[in-house]
């Protein structure tokens, strides 16, 4: 339970950025829109609305994020690396300007509600967040699986120009994709807002939680050139990560250890998927 | 006007005055086509000729600069591959046709899933079930067979079976017109032979068949008329039991001049086909010892 709690900030994401790696995109703009999210968050909660308010208007604000990451990727056609690269750095940028660079504090009546999200358990010891990260991972699962959208993904993913010549409106399917994992992002802000106690600007400026992100959903199968992936192997990735961070503690490993396992993991994980396709094309 | 069975009064199909430009290059420069019911075109031209462009502007793939679309007599404008769909008009595309890492049966279905009723509806919801057995009797009844409908990628069958996936694509939802470019042209003599026969099954349900091929043996067995492209433009516009092969060639390559449909610019520009032309003289040759 304690490795669910630990990942779900990165797995909530990790769940829909998976659709977006499947689409042969890639969106480098989850922890800076997790940042803006908390910063909503704080002043919705300062001004005295109710954590279900609060909540929604985080994630509306998410949504705006990634309907904009959507609409330049679908309609100026650029690169998503170099487009999120670049709204990566102007929603990071808008945090510091709008906090003056100070982290702050969640605190109040009504913040002590939102703070419940982060640390309280149901049942038999199980965090909420874990949860949350569980109902995510179901939604996107569903979602990829089982819906029209889903299968657009994949299309998009495999050839683009011949899902567009097949009826898939392709433009649709990318502001989609992109809200719909600047949404994950801001469900994971809304949970690391919570958990932490606190908003800092600067927290987007480390990248880890990005990198930790990608090198969930590529461990977990995915093909960065696109088409191919699924969002089980991304919840394989996430928890794998985890077990690696908690292993190292339990075995009394320098936490510096922890990047160096993570990326001799990605390597082998993405080596033996090689092999793999390999056998396959061979079959 | 052209020449039209007795009988067959408005063309199921139509283009009329089509050009499309790419800057200064005129791809198709003022074409009418016509397809009757239950007719087979072909469209036969050197590489080149404006014969892809041509037929993408008939299935709505790219937009006409100046022209118009008919669709049983009824101006059509076509935005988009959908548009044409919705009113029957089904294309192959040459290289663009299949989606390599989807199965059979999400291939078939790509762009018009069918979706589940209840709750579910409203988030597209696909009813797989269904889909999967409609794709099996749709293929039943045009003879098509595929191994493995489902579960495994297109990009692990062969390249005959991924055409005819392709094939039966376009056939399956063509309620009026068939737009086939180049559907033979990576398949072996059986496989070609068996698309050939498809198509023939296809119009005697009573859909039209539009085709783009090289094979002029073929082109001359299959069609009812076939429509000659060079530069552009209509060279000739004949019924297919009136032309040999030695004159279409000729059409073909501009050492003939068509029946009165030729434009007199595709005079000046002549010379230039010279090397097209004898290599396509070749290519034709090469299929004729293949058949």
């Amino acid at each position: 339970m304690n490795i669910l709690a630990n990942s779900s900030v990165v797995g909530i994401a990790a769940a829909f950025a998976t659709l977006v790696v499947i689409s042969a995109g890639v969106d480098l703009t989850p922890v800076a829109v997790m940042t803006v999210v908390g910063i909503v968050a704080l002043h919705a909660l300062d001004s005295g609305l109710s954590v279900a308010l609060t909540v929604i208007i985080c994630l509306g604000a998410a949504a705006a994020l990634g309907v904009i990451n959507g609409l330049l990727i679908a309609f100026v056609d650029l690169n998503p690396f170099i487009l999120t690269l670049g709204t990566n750095f102007v929603f990071t940028g808008a945090g510091y300007v709008v906090t003056s660079g100070q982290s702050q504090l969640l605190t109040g009546h009504a913040a002590q509600g939102f703070l419940s999200i982060g640390d309280s358990t149901v049942g038999p010891n199980v965090p909420i967040s874990a949860l949350v990260m569980l109902a995510i991972f179901a939604i996107a699962f569903a979602i990829l699986r089982f819906t029209r959208f889903g299968t657009h993904v994949f299309a998009v993913g495999g050839d683009e120009a011949a899902a567009r010549l097949n009826g898939v409106r392709v433009r649709r399917a990318k502001i989609l994709i992109y809200a719909l994992a600047a949404v994950a992002a801001g469900v994971a802000g809304v949970v690391l807002a919570a958990q932490s106690g606190s908003v800092a600007p600067y927290a987007a400026t480390s990248q880890t939680n990005l990198l930790l992100i990608i090198a969930a959903v590529i461990v977990g199968g995915t093909a960065l050139t696109g088409g191919r992936g699924s969002v089980v192997g991304t919840l394989v990735g996430v928890l794998l990560l985890g077990v690696i961070q908690d292993g190292l503690v339990l075995l009394n490993i320098a936490s510096f250890w922890q990047p160096v396992v993570t990326g001799v993991v990605l390597i082998a994980a993405l080596t033996l998927d090689k092999l793999q396709v390999a056998v396959r094309v061979e079959a | 006007m052209r020449d039209q069975e007795p009988g067959v009064s408005t063309p199921i199909f139509e283009g009329r005055g089509l050009v499309k430009h790419y800057g200064s290059i005129h791809a198709v420069d003022g074409i009418d086509i016509a397809v009757g019911h239950g007719e087979i075109v072909a469209i036969v031209g050197d590489n080149g000729a404006g014969k892809s462009t041509l037929i993408k502007m008939l299935s709505g793939a790219i937009q006409p600069d100046r022209g118009e679309i008919r669709v049983e007599g009824v101006v059509h404008k076509l935005k988009g591959p959908n548009d044409a769909r919705s009113m029957g008009i089904e294309a192959l595309y040459q290289d663009l046709a299949l989606l390599p890492n989807l199965d059979v049966t999400t291939n078939l279905f790509l762009g018009r899933e069918e979706v589940c009723g209840g709750v579910l509806r409203p988030f597209g919801f696909m009813a797989r079930r269904r889909m999967r057995h409609d794709a099996v009797e749709r293929l039943d009844a045009l003879q098509i067979r595929i191994p493995r409908l489902w579960g495994t990628p297109v990009s692990s069958l062969s390249g005959g079976q991924r055409q005819s996936v392709a094939i039966a694509r376009a056939l399956v939802w063509a309620s009026k017109v068939v737009i086939l470019d180049e559907p033979t042209a990576a398949l072996g003599v059986a496989q070609a032979r068996a698309v050939l026969e498809l198509s023939q099954r296809i119009r005697d349900t009573g859909t039209s068949v539009v085709i783009i091929s090289h094979i002029l043996p073929h082109v001359l067995e299959l069609a009812d008329r076939v429509v000659v492209v060079r530069h552009g433009r209509k060279a000739a516009d004949l019924a297919a039991h009136e032309v040999t092969q030695d004159r279409l060639i000729a059409l073909i390559v501009g050492s003939e001049e068509g029946d009165g449909y030729a434009a007199a610019p595709a005079l000046g520009e002549q010379g230039e086909d010279e090397v097209p032309g004898v290599a396509f003289g070749r290519a034709a040759a090469a299929d004729l010892g293949e058949g």
